[in-house]
């Protein structure tokens, strides 16, 4: 069996999920009106390939069962990848029309204060870790399902304040470079505990049952002992992990300084001091 | 002063006594402690420069005897320590402390008293690190000090612990520096000068300070584990009482790699200052420039591994880590680009000044190039403790950070003492220096793939490691020419060197704006700004986009979004929780990896504890209700509540004194095992904290007594309840940690 072998036995090909997902993906198309605005289609058409990626590909198949780094891999999509993606996709007139339905606007403003949406989103993240409630996910599909649905759910509103549709809805900029900052800090925390944590934190990586028979492949082929597997895993969280909170902050930045400049070459918002105005010489003259 | 367009509300710069001497020690004027740091860390960076020259003196042949080892190890340790805490990041805070409330157009810095402090913690800091040699020998075991040769067995004199003292002291002065700067440049800002229109040198030292106040408290906390276990008897980094050593690597480098980038991002700062002026041009993509020195900085915090590759981290640690420093050649490669493109079609004017930026674009490439070559591991172990991670790091540091600082004096002695220095010495320095300097360092590039190891005294009669050896000593001579040269300029152009006007260079910043040496008070006015060449745009209205309204822009008041003393705690209270975080990894290491000895669910009583939470948390309610009842004007009752607070936080202290008595008597201490090492520095330096506040809430109180706070909000109030509430959500954390963990399974 080769590496090749192990990859195309692993697609699980959930049929709940692809039709999630053509769902998902149709339902933007039918409501979209035309024409098409191509950034945000591209974006939410992306997030959609990227959720089905991440939850049918091997990702999903050697997560499940065999390494402790796939099943992180998948995480990292569905929790940094795929919401800010779904979000970028979403239509302004679709935000508008949702907060006109009654009790979502009281929600969403609740939902989206910073503290509130950084506690959901970094505390999903971490209660997911502690090794009772992961090892339950692994063992028991139904929780499975509960752990990824409540990382998009969480992520979602985590990435919310931060590229909303509609700019009254996003937090100020230096605002969210610190909530961006601060989460980086978290995540990457929680991945350096894992990286230098005893092996065997998640047992169930230890003694995979090998129902497919790729296991030697895995231990032999790729040298993922369980250890390393481990280490693979709190790396991911830590270092990938950061550099994508790192690239939401430098496009925050660039968002800070178009909206800056706008805001202060705008004539007459500003207090005057009660003070003539007199020109100032120029020393260069 | 009638006549200043500046609201009142921005400090005025503050009061200066005396005369003479006394005027300069006394000073609370940013600029004259600017220049306190530049020449303090002058005759530092000639101390660590006779150490370089007496260890090159003894390597200029083979089995050399000129000096023995032991010496050699102080001085080399000496000579890092020295040019890195003393010398580069120093002289990089007082070019900022003199230049930025200059350059965003401030009367003052924001917090003239705290700035003065700093300076002195650094000069005592240096003071300590040198009083090393007086009380029974220097430090010797490297300027990173790897346990487990620093710990007691290994250094019996006191050397480490001046080192770990000094570097304490420094670094309080450092993270003062920091918040300083910081407030200045987000709440003292003139009208107009927005963040995106900050000079790029100002812009460098605010991503700086966020690297500051991020990476010394670290350091400061390593330091303090690493003196408790020399002069308690703890374990924290020593196997043999089940210590780590590899932890203590771990902190160090994890401030030690940002601190590679505090010793380079503000020199990147002056480079992108002068170039332009001198190429005639704006600087080529200022938006790219700014954004990657965010981009330098976050990476600098995830990337300190690399340094440990030798270490054994496992191969999934090392690959991770060597991609991510491979990736910080990237923002690196930009700004090296972004120059070059500035000087291309400029019209070049090659003043000394400009010399050394031009110098330094390629001293830096090449240290940046040999940089990267570490983070392929495999060569990483090569060349790992040889001569050419020496040369390296001095292409960076000295080919870089130092030849950026020789740029910055030559351009800014104009502005700081109204003459120029001479341009003939000038070049005699730049070019002595350049050719120095590489005479000295590029052969040790060879001798380092050679394997001649560093931080040993001398080296085998090898073939060519004798002559490679002597053409490095005789170029550090030619340096160590360049500097007197360097010094005679300065001494010189104090008294006789031409006048220099207001702006000598056409340069487009603020501090061109005003007259050299700038008046106490900075400005008498600050230019109206509405882009990011302020002095530029003036001469040139069309070109520049003037706005219609720009008379306006004189009368702006600009509100900063908080109090600048608020902000100052917020971000010290940034700070002090960093230092937190690092006494709360080693408990819950050592917690998750025991030593034998007694454990917390062992000797720890949760509920006295909870108890004891309790008063603090209600402390906090106490305080929080207090000063509703002042907001509402009832004086009285904000004094009663104040009162109460500060009850309830010695009882808090009480109840935490009678645990550590109890612990004490049934023998739980610092020196017993590992969860007493941690547990007591832990829960000792939240004590203190909690001490520190009680002094402040009862400061606060006897001023409120003498009818101080009449108003419905005071800045102090509001400033020492914030730093109360820390204290109290620090503690809830370490409630959870020590007691709730230990027993909850």
């Amino acid at each position: 069996m080769t590496t090749w072998h192990v990859l195309a036995l692993t697609w699980t090909w959930e049929p709940s999920v692809v039709a999630g997902c053509t769902a998902l993906a149709g339902a933007y198309l039918g409501f979209s009106g035309r024409p098409l605005g191509w950034g945000r289609t591209l974006s939410f058409m992306t997030g959609v390939a990227i959720l089905l990626l991440a939850l049918d590909s091997p990702l999903d198949g050697l997560g499940d069962r065999y390494l402790f780094s796939a099943h992180m891999a998948q995480h990292m999509l569905l929790v940094l990848i795929v919401p800010p993606l779904l979000i970028l996709g979403i239509r302004p007139a679709w935000v508008r029309a949702a907060l006109a339905v009654p009790g979502v606007r009281p929600l969403e403003h609740v939902l989206r204060r910073p503290a509130v949406a950084w506690l959901i989103g970094i505390g999903t993240l971490c209660t997911w870790h502690v090794p009772a409630l992961y090892n339950r996910a692994l063992a028991n599909a139904l929780v499975h399902l509960a752990q990824h649905l409540s990382f998009l759910v969480a992520s979602t509103i985590f990435w919310w304040p931060v590229c909303a549709p509609l700019a009254e809805l996003r937090m100020p900029a230096l605002g969210a470079i610190l909530y961006l900052f601060a989460a980086s800090l978290a995540s990457s925390g929680l991945g350096i505990a894992l990286t230098f944590a005893r092996p065997g934190l998640y047992p169930a990586y230890l003694h995979p049952n090998d129902v497919l028979g790729v296991l030697p492949v895995i231990r032999g082929g790729w040298s993922l002992t369980p250890a390393v597997d481990e280490q693979v895993g709190g790396l991911l969280m830590w270092v990938p992990g950061g550099l994508v909170y790192l690239c939401a902050i430098l496009a925050t930045l660039g968002r800070w300084y178009r909206e800056e400049d706008e805001h202060e070459m705008r004539a007459g918002d500003a207090t005057p001091s009660g003070q003539e105005a007199r020109p100032y010489v120029t020393p260069m003259a | 002063m009638s006549e200043l367009s500046l609201p009142r509300d921005i400090p005025q710069p503050a009061e200066t006594h005396g005369t003479g001497l006394f005027a300069w020690i006394a000073s609370l004027d940013h600029k004259q402690i600017g220049i306190m740091y530049l020449i303090a860390t002058l005759v530092f960076f000639l101390a660590g420069g006779v150490q370089a020259l007496l260890m090159r003196t003894q390597l200029i042949r083979p089995e050399n005897s000129f000096i023995g080892p032991g010496t050699f190890d102080e001085l080399f340790t000496m000579h890092g320590t020295t040019m890195i805490f003393l010398v580069v990041m120093p002289m990089l805070i007082g070019f900022a402390t003199y230049l930025v409330p200059l350059q965003v157009g401030a009367r003052d810095i924001a917090f003239p008293r705290m700035n003065a402090m700093s300076f002195w913690f650094l000069v005592f800091g240096g003071l300590l690190l040198y009083y090393s040699y007086v009380a029974g020998g220097a430090p010797d075991a490297g300027w990173f000090s790897y346990a487990p040769l620093s710990e007691r067995p290994f250094s019996m004199t006191t050397g480490v612990d001046y080192w770990a003292l000094g570097l304490l002291s420094t670094g309080i002065g450092t993270i003062t520096a920091g918040i300083n700067l910081m407030v200045t440049i987000l709440a003292l800002r003139a009208p107009g000068m927005t963040l995106t229109r900050l000079p790029l040198f100002t812009w460098m030292v605010l991503v700086n300070s966020v690297l500051i106040l991020l990476a010394l408290p670290v350091l400061n906390a390593s330091l303090v584990e690493l003196l408790i276990d020399r002069l308690l008897n703890a374990h924290v980094f020593a196997p043999q009482g089940g210590g780590s050593a590899v932890l203590w690597q771990h902190y160090f480098w994890a401030f030690g790699h940002p601190e590679v980038y505090i010793m380079v991002l503000p020199a990147f700062g002056i480079i992108s200052e002068i170039i332009p002026v001198f190429s005639s041009k704006p600087i080529y993509g200022y938006e790219f420039v700014a954004a990657s020195t965010a981009a330098i900085a976050f990476l600098s915090l995830v990337v300190w591994a690399h340094h440990m590759f030798a270490v054994g981290l496992g191969f999934a640690s090392d690959l991770f880590f060597a991609i991510t420093s491979m990736l910080i050649a990237v923002p690196t490669g930009i700004k090296v680009l972004n120059w070059t493109a500035t000087l291309w079609r400029g019209s070049l004017r090659l003043t000394t000044a400009m010399l050394f930026c031009l110098a330094f674009l390629a001293m830096f490439t090449i240290g940046g190039i040999s940089g990267v070559s570490f983070t392929a591991v495999p060569v990483d172990w090569q060349v790992e403790d040889t001569y050419y991670v020496v040369a390296h790091m001095h292409y960076v540091l000295f080919g870089g950070s130092a030849f950026a600082l020789f740029a910055g004096f030559y351009y800014w002695f104009p502005k700081m003492t109204g003459r120029l220095m001479d341009e003939t010495l000038g070049k005699w320095h730049f070019w002595l220096a350049f050719v120095g300097f590489n005479m000295t360092f590029m052969i040790q590039h060879v001798l380092g793939l050679m394997g001649m190891p560093r931080r040993v005294y001398t080296y085998p009669n090898l073939p060519d490691w004798g002559t490679f050896n002597y053409i490095s000593t005789i170029g550090s001579y030619i340096l160590a020419l360049s500097v007197l040269v360097f010094i005679w300029n300065m001494l010189r152009s104090l008294r006789h060197g031409a006048e220099a006007g207001d702006n000598p260079w056409g340069a487009w910043s603020l501090e061109w704006a005003t007259a050299s040496p700038p008046p106490e008070h900075n400005f008498d006015r600050v230019p109206p700004i509405w882009g990011r060449r302020p002095l530029w745009d003036l001469a040139h209205p069309a070109a520049s986009g003037r706005p219609s309204w720009w008379r306006e822009l004189a009368q702006r008041v600009r509100r900063p979004a908080m109090p600048p003393a608020q902000m100052g705690m917020l971000l010290f209270i940034g700070s002090e929780a960093t230092f937190f975080v690092v006494l709360i990894i080693s408990y819950a290491y050592y917690h998750l990896n025991p030593s034998p000895g007694p454990t917390a669910s062992q000797v720890l009583h949760p509920a006295a504890a909870g108890l004891n939470t309790a008063f603090l948390i209600a402390s906090s309610v106490t305080l929080w209700w207090g000063m509703r009842q002042q907001r509402r004007g009832r004086r009285g009752s904000f004094i009663g509540w104040l009162a109460a607070t500060i009850v309830l936080g010695a009882l808090f202290l009480f109840g935490q004194g009678r645990e550590w008595l109890g612990l004490l008597t049934s023998n739980v201490t610092v020196a017993r095992d590992l969860f007493g090492a941690t547990f007591f520095t832990l829960t000792g330096f939240h004590g203190l904290h909690v001490f520190l506040g009680l002094l402040l809430l009862v400061m606060l109180f006897v001023l409120a007594l003498l009818g101080q706070f009449r108003g419905r909000t005071s800045v102090g109030v509001e400033s020492v309840s914030l730093y109360w509430h820390f204290v109290d959500a620090v503690w809830i954390v370490l409630y959870t940690l020590i007691y709730v963990w230990a027993f909850v399974k």
